[in-house]
């Protein structure tokens, strides 16, 4: 597959601050792609910076095959939908949609029929004739991605899209952006700083810190070998060790070896940290890493059963995720409890970034 | 509950007694304010037929109209370059002195101004005269629209492939409208009876004499029935222009 729009070491300063330090991506034909991080990382300078509202100090922005790095943001073969929707209040919903084709100076039946279509397949037929102000969260929200969409863009970008939506609609939005972006067959590149929201969707997510690439892959690859302890952390939730890495994993200073495979560029002796996700924890006394722990709390989570656990030596409590159909459990907060966990689900990670 | 009624009421009568009073005296045809000599339309018609008048109403509408359409349009660009650009404190400031600086100190500053520069004085230097206040007004309305508007739209509006005019006029320009016309009609209510500024920056003789100033020579003989029935008139269009204004506002008003 070649790439839609390829970004080569850009670069991006306000004044002392960079907040694009050095960016090379690829974003490919139809596929759905999350640009992921906490607020401050750059994601959105680096939306910008494709979409054209944003001019690298280094670096190209390539489109389609041509260097777009100079190009205004009107001529450029893709379109941003805004985290505020930025609809137009005088027009209504198909007057919004038709607006972007009118530029293109479309003939009437053509900006009329493309418009229908949109409408169609964003459930919004129905308001067409609607002013936004009359209009629910979810259904502004809509009409912004149609305006964008009806353009045919190569690549749509979606600037924090179900920001403002509450929890239950954004779920449900989440889904139908995956439908949707798989009906068109447009590439998707979306901006969010909620990794959940990008596990969900994503095809790709490039996980961003201080203008940087933490990380980047499937979403799989990055939950179940995330590269460094900033990815682990910001990903799901995940139980820390910290000790010195040895050829069998790493010593930790008050429970001793904890076994796991040393990576590349780790080498025995430096410090490292050990990273275990939740639902990898047991309660069991045959895995061949395993700790003693006292119960400290339980959540009933209908699924599933959430354990925190003290563990002698350990500052942080641990987290553990009992799958309801593995029970029952019959746990009480104080009781002592022996949890394990194998080598292999466990990832021995740098200690710094 | 009372003693408020009684304190409404006697506000209401403090503010309009007089107008109606006005009102009435301007249909009376005996001409004298202490006898009722009947209804008639004989003030209007000696109005229709008073020359000076005339000339100094039209002298009025053409300062108020010019002045009010350069300074809403100066005054909106002005509100949209401050507001989208977040200046400084101290420019807000100067950008509302001359709305609360004292007219006559602002008449009297332009007439120096116009000194120095040997601008003669005419109906010209009312009309920018009248140009220099009114733009903090329109700009001050304008702004207050602009409070709640997404700039956003810019830049969608650029993406979807509008050129920075076709931005304007297709986007910015709807959006604030209602801004914009409340601000016109704000600045034309301001000119057209606006006095000491006139009075001060206008030049010699019949030519520019605005309406206020013609009333005033005229009221020096004492207060004639003919002037009853011009405050009559400027009462009612300026009834019907604040009427317009509100309508305007507060029908789009929840637009933005």
């Amino acid at each position: 597959m070649s790439a839609l729009i390829s970004l080569q070491s850009v670069e991006r300063r306000f004044g002392s601050v960079t907040a694009v330090d050095g960016v090379s991506l690829d974003l490919l034909e139809n596929e759905f792609f999350a640009l992921l991080g906490p607020s401050g990382c750059g994601k959105t300078t680096l939306l910008r910076l494709i979409a054209g509202f944003e001019q690298p100090d280094a670096g190209r922005v390539m489109i389609d095959g041509s260097d777009m790095t100079r190009v205004r943001p009107r001529h450029r073969p893709v379109n941003l939908m805004f985290q505020s929707y930025a609809l137009f209040p005088h027009m209504t919903v198909a007057a919004n949609v038709a607006y972007g084709l009118e530029m293109e100076r479309l003939a009437k039946p053509e900006i009329k029929r493309r418009v229908a279509e949109v409408l169609e397949i964003t459930a919004l037929s129905d308001f067409a004739n609607r002013k936004p102000e009359r209009l629910s969260g979810g259904q502004r929200q809509r009409v912004a991605l149609a305006r964008a969409l009806v353009k045919q863009p190569k690549v749509l970008l979606l600037d924090e899209p179900l920001a403002a939506l509450d929890r239950q609609l954004r779920e449900q939005m989440q889904l139908e952006l995956k439908r949707l972006q798989h009906e068109v067959g447009i590439t998707f590149c979306i901006v969010t700083h909620d990794q959940e929201e990008a596990l969900v969707m994503a095809d790709r997510i490039a996980l961003m810190q201080a203008g940087r690439i933490a990380q980047l892959g499937p979403p799989q690859e990055l939950y179940e070998a995330p590269a460094s302890r900033f990815v682990a952390g910001f990903i799901g939730r995940m139980n820390f060790f910290e000790g010195t890495a040895t050829a069998e994993g790493l010593t930790h200073p008050t429970l001793g070896l904890l076994r796991g495979a040393l990576p590349e560029g780790l080498s025995s002796g430096q410090a490292a940290t050990l990273a275990v996700r939740p639902e990898r924890l047991r309660v069991t006394e045959t895995a061949n890493n395993s700790v003693q722990t006292t119960l400290r709390a339980v959540a009933y989570r209908g699924g599933d059963l959430l354990l925190e656990v003290a563990v002698a030596g350990l500052e942080d409590q641990l987290e553990l995720r009992l799958p309801i159909t593995e029970g029952p459990f019959t746990v009480e907060p104080g009781q002592t409890l022996t949890i394990g966990w194998r080598a292999e689900d466990s990832r021995l990670l740098p200690a710094s970034d | 509950m009372r003693p408020l009624q009684l304190h409404l009421g006697l506000v209401y009568f403090f503010l309009y007694g007089p107008l109606i009073l006005l009102m009435v005296l301007s249909l009376n045809d005996s001409g004298l304010p202490t006898s009722w000599g009947g209804a008639s339309f004989r003030w209007y018609e000696a109005l229709a037929e008073n020359s000076a008048i005339q000339r100094a109403a039209l002298n009025s509408l053409i300062v108020a109209s010019v002045s009010t359409l350069v300074a809403t349009i100066l005054g909106t660009l002005l509100a949209l370059g401050v507001e989208r650009r977040r200046g400084s404190a101290g420019l807000d400031a100067l950008l509302f002195a001359p709305m609360v600086i004292p007219d006559i100190v602002l008449a009297i500053a332009l007439l120096s101004f116009y000194f120095l520069l040997s601008v003669s004085l005419s109906l010209y230097s009312i009309i920018i005269s009248h140009i220099v206040f009114n733009i903090a007004f329109a700009c001050a309305v304008v702004r207050a629209r602009l409070k709640q508007f997404d700039w956003a739209m810019l830049e969608a509006s650029e993406d979807l492939g509008a050129p920075p005019l076709v931005t304007f006029f297709r986007v910015t320009l709807p959006a604030i409208l209602p801004g914009v016309v409340a601000a016109a009609l704000l600045a034309f209510t301001l000119s057209i009876d606006e006095f000491i500024i006139a009075f001060f920056t206008a030049g010699p003789g019949q030519s520019s004499t605005t309406l206020p100033m013609q009333v005033y020579s005229m009221i020096r003989f004492g207060v004639t029935p003919e002037i009853n029935a011009l405050a009559t008139l400027f009462l009612l269009t300026s009834f019907t222009l604040v009427l317009m204004a509100q309508r305007v506002s507060g029908r789009r008003g929840n637009l933005v």
